[in-house]
C-alpha cells in the first residue's frame, strides 16, 4: 500500500493509505484516555476513530488533558 | 449540599490540577481537600515529549472534573476547544475561560458571552470565569450558564477578595451558584468569600504552591466549612460604636 504524508500538530508524518485515528494512536504509542483528534480543525468523536481514514495532506491535531486550574 | 446543574456536591471547595510538583502530591492535596470537582486543561501534544497521565489518578480518585478553555482568547477558540474538551474527558461541564492578555489574565466579557450562548445551545453545562461584573453575572445567568465564576483578584495573585463589593452584588442577584474563583490566596479569604454568601470557591494556585500542599489543602477545607457554617448561622451585624457584651451596672461606683 502507498504511503501518505499528514501533518501531526505541525510536523509531517508518513503513513500507510487507509491508516485510521485508531491505527494512529497505536503507531504514536500514546496513551489515549484523555486525548482528543481534531481532523482538519473538526473534532473527531472517539466513536468514529476507527472508520476515520486520513487522506494525503490531512492536518490533525493531538490534543491531551493536562493540569491546569 | 451544593447543586449545581443535575449534580449535588458536599464540599464547596473546588480545586485545580495545576502547578503541582508532582502528580502524588496533586493526588493527595486533592483528597485531602475533600473537592469533589477539579478543573483541567487540554493542551496540543508535543509528540517527542509526552506528559505525565494525571488523568488516571483524578478518574481513580472518583473526583469530577471540569475542563477548561485556558488558552482560548475568543469565542470561536473557545468553542472549539469545549467540543475538543467534551470528546477528551467525556464530559459536557465546562469552565469556560477567555483571557486575551497573558500579562493580566483578565476575561473577555463580550467573548465569554457570546461563547456560553453557544455552548449553552450546544447542551454544554457551563461555568464561566469572568469579572466580578454583577451586570454581565446576570447576563451569564441569562443565556443559561450552570453557575458564574467571578474573580475575586487576578488568576495566580493570592490577593484575596479585591473584588469584595462587586461579588456581594453578584451573590445577592444571583439565581445560579457562585463560585469565586481567582486570587484566593489563603484560607482566610476563602472562609471570607463563604461567609459573605458565595456557594464555592475555586482554589488552585494557594495549594498547589504552598511550601506544604497537602496540610495547605486540609487548612482551606476547614476555612470552607467554617466560612459557610458562618454565613448560615447569620453573621451579627456590623456597627459603628460599642456595644457592650456586658452588662453596664456601674457596680464600682455605687
Amino acid at each position: 500500500m502507498s504511503d501518505i504524508t499528514i501533518k501531526i500538530n505541525q510536523q509531517f508524518h508518513q503513513v500507510s493509505a487507509g491508516t485510521s485515528i485508531t491505527d494512529l494512536t497505536k503507531l504514536l504509542s500514546i496513551a489515549i484516555t484523555g486525548c482528543v483528534f481534531a481532523l482538519n480543525q473538526s473534532v473527531v468523536p472517539r466513536s468514529a476513530w476507527s472508520t476515520t481514514l486520513l487522506s494525503e495532506g490531512d492536518q490533525i491535531s493531538l490534543f491531551q488533558a493536562i493540569a491546569g486550574g | 449540599m451544593l447543586t449545581i446543574a443535575n449534580k449535588q456536591f458536599e464540599s464547596r471547595l473546588f480545586t485545580g490540577t495545576g502547578k503541582f510538583a508532582n502528580r502524588e502530591l496533586m493526588t493527595k492535596a486533592i483528597a485531602t481537600s475533600g473537592s469533589q470537582m477539579a478543573t483541567m486543561a487540554l493542551k496540543r501534544v508535543d509528540l517527542n515529549q509526552l506528559n505525565d497521565d494525571i488523568l488516571a489518578p483524578l478518574i481513580e480518585s472518583g473526583v469530577h472534573l471540569l475542563p477548561n478553555t485556558s488558552g482560548a482568547k475568543n469565542a470561536k477558540d473557545a468553542i472549539f476547544a469545549a467540543h475538543l474538551a467534551r470528546e477528551a474527558l467525556s464530559t459536557s461541564w465546562l469552565k469556560l475561560e477567555i483571557h486575551p492578555d497573558p500579562k493580566y489574565l483578565m476575561p473577555d466579557p463580550i467573548e465569554t458571552l457570546k461563547a456560553a450562548e453557544q455552548l449553552v445551545k450546544d447542551g454544554f453545562i457551563v461555568l464561566p470565569y469572568c469579572h466580578a461584573d454583577p451586570v454581565l453575572c446576570k447576563r451569564l445567568e441569562e443565556v443559561g450558564c450552570a453557575a458564574v465564576m467571578p474573580l475575586g483578584a487576578p488568576i495566580g495573585s493570592n490577593k484575596g477578595l479585591v473584588s469584595r463589593d462587586f461579588l456581594e452584588i453578584i451573590i445577592n442577584q444571583a439565581r445560579v451558584p457562585v463560585i469565586i474563583d481567582a486570587g484566593i490566596g489563603a484560607p482566610s479569604h476563602a472562609a471570607f468569600a463563604m461567609e459573605l454568601g458565595a456557594d464555592a470557591v475555586l482554589v488552585n494556585t494557594a495549594i498547589a504552591a504552598a511550601r506544604d500542599p497537602i496540610q495547605m489543602a486540609l487548612a482551606f477545607k476547614l476555612a470552607v466549612e467554617s466560612g459557610r457554617m458562618a454565613y448560615e448561622a447569620g453573621l451579627a451585624t456590623q456597627v459603628h460604636h460599642a456595644i457592650a457584651s456586658s452588662p453596664l451596672t456601674a457596680f464600682l461606683d455605687q
